[in-house]
């Protein structure tokens, strides 16, 4: 292993050195939104003369090494004016820049843009951005903003159904996807009954979803990383802003740590759920209780002009229950500490400390004898360090390491009276470090050609407990039709830091991008991912009975290798832009229940899995206009997901349960005028694949299902339009208290589609015949929301 | 235990839900040869039954099987059965299988042969006298006497146990499945009837079976996909883990059995 590592530095110190030029100087500096102070991610920073530039990092940061000279140089960001100055560089110089938002425009003229062919011209492929301000337009059930569910409107990114905000990615599985809220992982995105993600729309300021040619410093996952960043907080002014919704409201307080000095700032945003206060009116739910809370909270101190410290967290926690006879919570913390550390002009560094936990409990009281409460949990507690050079406008460097402490609790039963039959006890706890060190390298080769290079290694291992030892080293067998798990012969045990089963993964990434003309280029991407936590879960995503579980000696890393080509387009003068992209990924170890799997509170859970392998490919084709009154998208998918697995439908290749042939969506918004503006979406994709009894036989009277094999029939299609209606207040400038205003009135499921939430069969008591009935969640679903800003 | 779990989380998420039928279309399949062994404790209640499988949504009774060779072995003694009526094959009259004993099923029919074997566990002991006890009404569960029994687990090695209940000479749907290896040995043991309140007069059974781990599998599987099947809270529905070799599905049970009977205060 020392050996990779030493190869991978002499390469990056090689390029590095290849490049090194005497007479270069450096232009440094951050970008900020003029109102807020936020640091804008992502803007573009323009050199004329030398038709080169960059773009801010993610702590809104910039760096370009350029001969000596006078320049004019043009700052701009998606949504904001931009501005072109004339810079006088004879030495290492430092240029901090505000930007102010661009008013909200009808006429079919030029908002800014970042830099406007940027889909064209950047080096990323197969990764789906918007901004928030397009996600705030978004039809979205019971008219909050999420993230989550807008992203499910771009091609490649698919929801893992109604009643959940999970996601499928290309054809992964919805545990593929890597989840960082300010580089803490959140296990759980959802919450409660899927109506909102756990993402505050009003507390995040930048996001990005990569579902291909993923970047080194990401790993962990096979599918797709979305990166969402916290906003910072108002350094000028202190300010208010909320929503009051029928169904929840929400409230984000932000300001200056001083009024006078630039300290920093602080932004402290919560939501609260009430939907439950609707419960009483049904004989149905009147004794249920579904609600969620969540707080997100941020604090950044700027100790100098080369050094800031960046606190920030999350915590929400969601509830479910029934007539205090079951109840089921569970929720996510997340802490980070940042510190951003400018060595100089050219060299850039943050150092994060990252605490993450995800938590679960259910109560099951339905007699005084049969009663108990059981929680788990995972814990991470990471050291992040990571470093970028930027070492000229056409070779930048980042390495770094990440290296996470995990603990698992897979359980922990407590009866809750005294005469509860069931008796208490914990599952042992697992613990496992995961390790990786990364570097890449962006190199623009001309004003055509440029590649960024990278490789991440990872390295896992368990740390002390127990493992089991199966009969004849199998954990789970085949016999009479189904796979079945092994008897436990022996336990091997492991002190508390005993290091077993360490095993790494290599796992090289690539991006290339050849611009054809201005208006097109082709763009190829290949990453492979190591992924060592893996969701245990039942028929229904996110119900909060699934559990995270490390690889182990008989859970092996799941690999995804995965090569992506795309043809990238814009047209009439960037107005519009589109996109072609093929991809094809192959999994392997894929994790996969066995026929009547029992995952609930066993610690052999290894015996009910077993390996599989998976192969999706698919083209994915989108146009968007993001300009003028009108805009809006159309994506649209058509892919194959399968999987196979020893012993499971023979050994052959079977229909993975979210395996969807085609996935469609639009997506317009529509400016009436300065005051009204109108939008809805439209989402079309094809049934699930599931597993249905195709025949039926009689036991002692009771009629018995016979089943298919595993997902061999299709659910009908899904589809469903969401419209809304947003009035804006008049600005208000000049007065103290209310600065903006606004009312959305939305519905979801305009035409009320009965789309499938489950499809069961069972034998209909009035006729006695076998039927098949769907369930379904919402039909259409009003409401409306008062957004407000002091 | 743990299907109540599922009952009753459904119940939760499922309260937004609505439900219909649908038509869906599922096609024909093989049919497939069906054992239903019962070899049971008490006296002239044992039998094995044969038919087959049928497809989902066809409205006939699945056709029986009248003309297989059925032998039950206990290691010693073999016996054959004979066809009574309707594919259900048994022992001559008077016949109890014996606690403690394993049984060997062997099945031919159309040319092809089942096997399959069961240990005959014995019961642990069930206070006969019921407790009952007033309570008010809760959720869902309506007020009435709540109903407790009493019971000491002495046997050795890990025994499943399969507990019906009902009143009034109906036995509720709902099945619990537990294992004495959850139980401590030798304690007495309450337990109180889950989701359950009679009513002053109601005839209240209890029925106790055991079964050996292997058909216990079968029917910890079958609980699984009949609660509401299959629910979101399942992992993906399966044929359940038959003790038959050679391509029939079913079971193969030999069970000791006791029934405790009281009527309401």
């Amino acid at each position: 292993m020392k050996n990779r590592i030493r190869i991978a530095l002499l390469v990056f110190s090689c390029l590095v050195l290849q490049q090194v030029q005497a007479q270069n100087v450096t232009l440094s500096g951050h970008i900020r939104d003029a109102k807020n102070g936020e640091e804008l991610i992502g803007a573009n920073i323009f050199v004329q003369e030398l038709k080169s530039g960059t773009v801010t990092n993610v702590y809104g940061f910039y760096s370009l090494s350029l001969p000596k000279g006078k320049y004019k140089v043009e700052y701009s960001y998606l949504g904001y004016n931009s501005i072109d100055t004339t810079l006088d560089i004879q030495s290492n110089r430092t240029f901090d820049i505000e930007l102010s938002e661009a008013q909200r425009v009808l006429e079919e003229t030029v908002i800014t843009g970042e830099r406007q062919d940027k889909n064209v011209s950047e080096n990323r492929m197969s990764v789906v951005s918007i901004d928030v301000k397009t996600v705030r337009k978004i039809p979205i059930l019971l008219g909050e903003v999420d993230v989550i569910k807008a992203l499910q409107l771009l091609p490649g990114v698919q929801s893992a159904g109604d009643g959940n905000t999970l996601t499928i990615v290309r054809g992964g599985n919805v545990d593929h996807n890597l989840v960082l809220l300010d580089e803490a992982v959140v296990y759980n995105p959802s919450h409660v009954v899927g109506f909102f993600s756990v993402f505050n729309g009003d507390a995040i300021k930048d996001f990005d979803l990569y579902k291909g040619g993923i970047p080194s410093i990401y790993g962990g996952r096979l599918a797709s990383v979305l990166d969402i960043r916290m906003k910072d907080g108002n350094s000028k002014n202190f300010s208010a802003s909320g929503g009051i919704g029928i169904l929840s409201s929400r409230l984000t307080l932000e300001g200056p740590l001083s009024k006078k000095k630039d300290l920093g700032s602080f932004m402290i945003s919560g939501r609260r759920s009430y939907f439950d206060l609707f419960f009483p009116l049904s004989e149905q739910t009147k004794d249920a209780i579904a609600n969620f809370g969540d707080l997100n909270a941020k604090i950044n101190f700027k100790l100098s002009d080369k050094d800031r410290i960046y606190i920030s967290a999350y915590s929400g926690r969601d509830r479910l229950g029934f007539a205090g006879l079951a109840g089921f919570g569970w929720g996510n913390t997340t802490t980070t500490v940042r510190w951003n550390h400018i060595f100089n002009t050219k060299w850039f560094s943050n150092t994060s400390l990252i605490y993450s936990r995800y938590n679960y409990n259910i109560d099951f009281n339905i007699s005084k004898n049969l009663n108990f409460s059981r929680i788990n949990y995972i814990d991470d507690l990471s050291l992040k360090q990571d470093y970028t050079y930027y070492h000229s406008p056409k070779s930048t460097v980042k390495f770094g390491f990440w290296s996470t402490f995990h603990t698992f609790l897979p359980g922990k039963i407590e009866p809750i009276t005294t005469e509860s039959l069931i008796q208490g006890g914990e599952l042992p706890k697992k613990r496992a470090l995961s390790q990786a060190y990364y570097g890449s390298h962006e190199y623009k080769f001309s004003s055509r050609f440029q590649v960024e290079y990278g490789v991440r290694l990872s390295v896992f291992s368990n740390i002390g407990g127990r493992e089991f030892v199966y009969a004849n080293g199998q954990k789970n067998y085949f016999q009479d039709g189904s796979i079945r798990p092994s008897d436990i012969i022996d336990t091997n045990f492991y002190q508390n830091g005993e290091f077993y089963n360490t095993t790494m993964g290599v796992e090289p990434r690539l991006n290339l991008t050849y611009q054809l003309n201005s208006e097109s280029s082709i763009k190829g991407s290949y990453n492979r991912m190591y992924q060592y936590l893996h969701l245990i879960q039942n028929i229904a995503a996110s119900t909060g009975q699934e559990f995270w579980t490390p690889s182990t000696p008989y859970i092996k890393p799941q690999l995804a290798d995965q090569v992506a080509v795309g043809y990238f387009r814009n047209f009439m003068k960037n107005t519009l832009e589109f996109s072609a992209e093929v991809y094809y990924k192959y999994m392997q170890n894929t994790v996969e229940l066995i026929d009547n799997a029992d995952i609930n509170f066993n610690e052999a859970v290894e015996s009910q899995l077993v390996a599989g392998q998976g192969r999706a490919y698919g083209l994915e084709l989108f146009l968007r206009k993001s300009k003028g009154r009108t805009t809006g998208w159309i994506a649209y998918t058509i892919a194959k997901s399968d999987r196979k697995a020893d012993n499971i439908n023979r050994n052959e290749w079977y229909p993975f349960r979210f395996d969807r042939r085609h996935y469609a969506t639009v997506v317009l918004s529509h400016d009436l005028n300065k005051r009204v503006n109108f939008s809805g979406s439209f989402i079309f994709a094809t049934g699930d694949a599931y597993t249905a009894p195709v025949g039926q036989y009689q036991l002692n009277g009771v009629t018995v299902p016979l089943y298919s094999d595993r997902n061999a029939l299709r659910i009908p299609a899904y589809h469903r339009m969401d419209v809304s209606m947003t009035l804006y207040g008049k600005k208000k400038e000049g007065k103290r208290w209310l600065k903006e205003s606004s009312w959305v009135f939305s519905i979801y499921n305009v035409y009320g589609r009965k789309n499938y939430y489950t499809l069961n069969f069972r034998t209909d008591e009035n006729t006695g015949e076998n039927a098949a009935y769907k369930t379904y969640l919402f039909r259409m679903v009003p409401s409306v929301t008062y957004n407000f800003k002091f | 235990m743990n299907r109540s779990i599922v009952f009753i989380i459904s119940a939760l998420v499922l309260f937004t839900a609505c439900e219909e039928k649908v038509d869906v279309q599922l096609g024909d399949t093989e049919p497939k040869v069906v054992v239903e062994g019962y070899w049971c404790s008490e006296t002239d209640s044992s039998y094995v039954r044969l038919s087959r499988s049928i497809d989902y949504f066809n409205t006939s009774t699945p056709p029986a099987i009248t003309d297989a060779t059925v032998e039950i072995s206990d290691g010693q003694n073999s016996i054959l059965l004979t066809h009574d009526v309707d594919g259900y094959y048994r022992p001559q009259a008077g016949y109890k299988a014996d606690t403690g004993k394993v049984y060997t099923l062997k099945v031919i029919s159309d040319g092809e042969t089942f096997t399959s074997s069961s240990k005959l566990n014995p019961m642990f002991e069930v206070d006969p006298v019921l407790q009952f006890e007033y309570k008010p009404a809760s959720g869902f569960i309506e007020e009435g006497y709540a109903v407790t029994y009493y019971s000491i687990d002495n046997r050795p090695g890990e025994i499943y146990t399969r507990f019906n209940f009902g009143q009034n000479d109906t036995i509720f749907d709902q099945e619990i499945l537990f294992t004495s290896a959850d139980l401590i040995k030798g304690q007495n043991r309450p337990f109180e009837l889950p989701f359950y309140r009679a009513q002053s007069g109601d005839s209240v059974m209890l029925i106790f079976r055991s079964l050996d781990v292997s058909v216990a599998r079968y029917f910890e599987a079958l609980n699984a996909l009949n609660s509401g099947a299959p629910g979101p809270f399942q992992t993906p529905p399966a044929n359940p883990p038959t003790n038959i070799s050679g391509g029939a599905v079913g079971y193969f049970m030999a069970t000791d059995i006791t029934r405790i009977g009281q009527i309401a205060p």
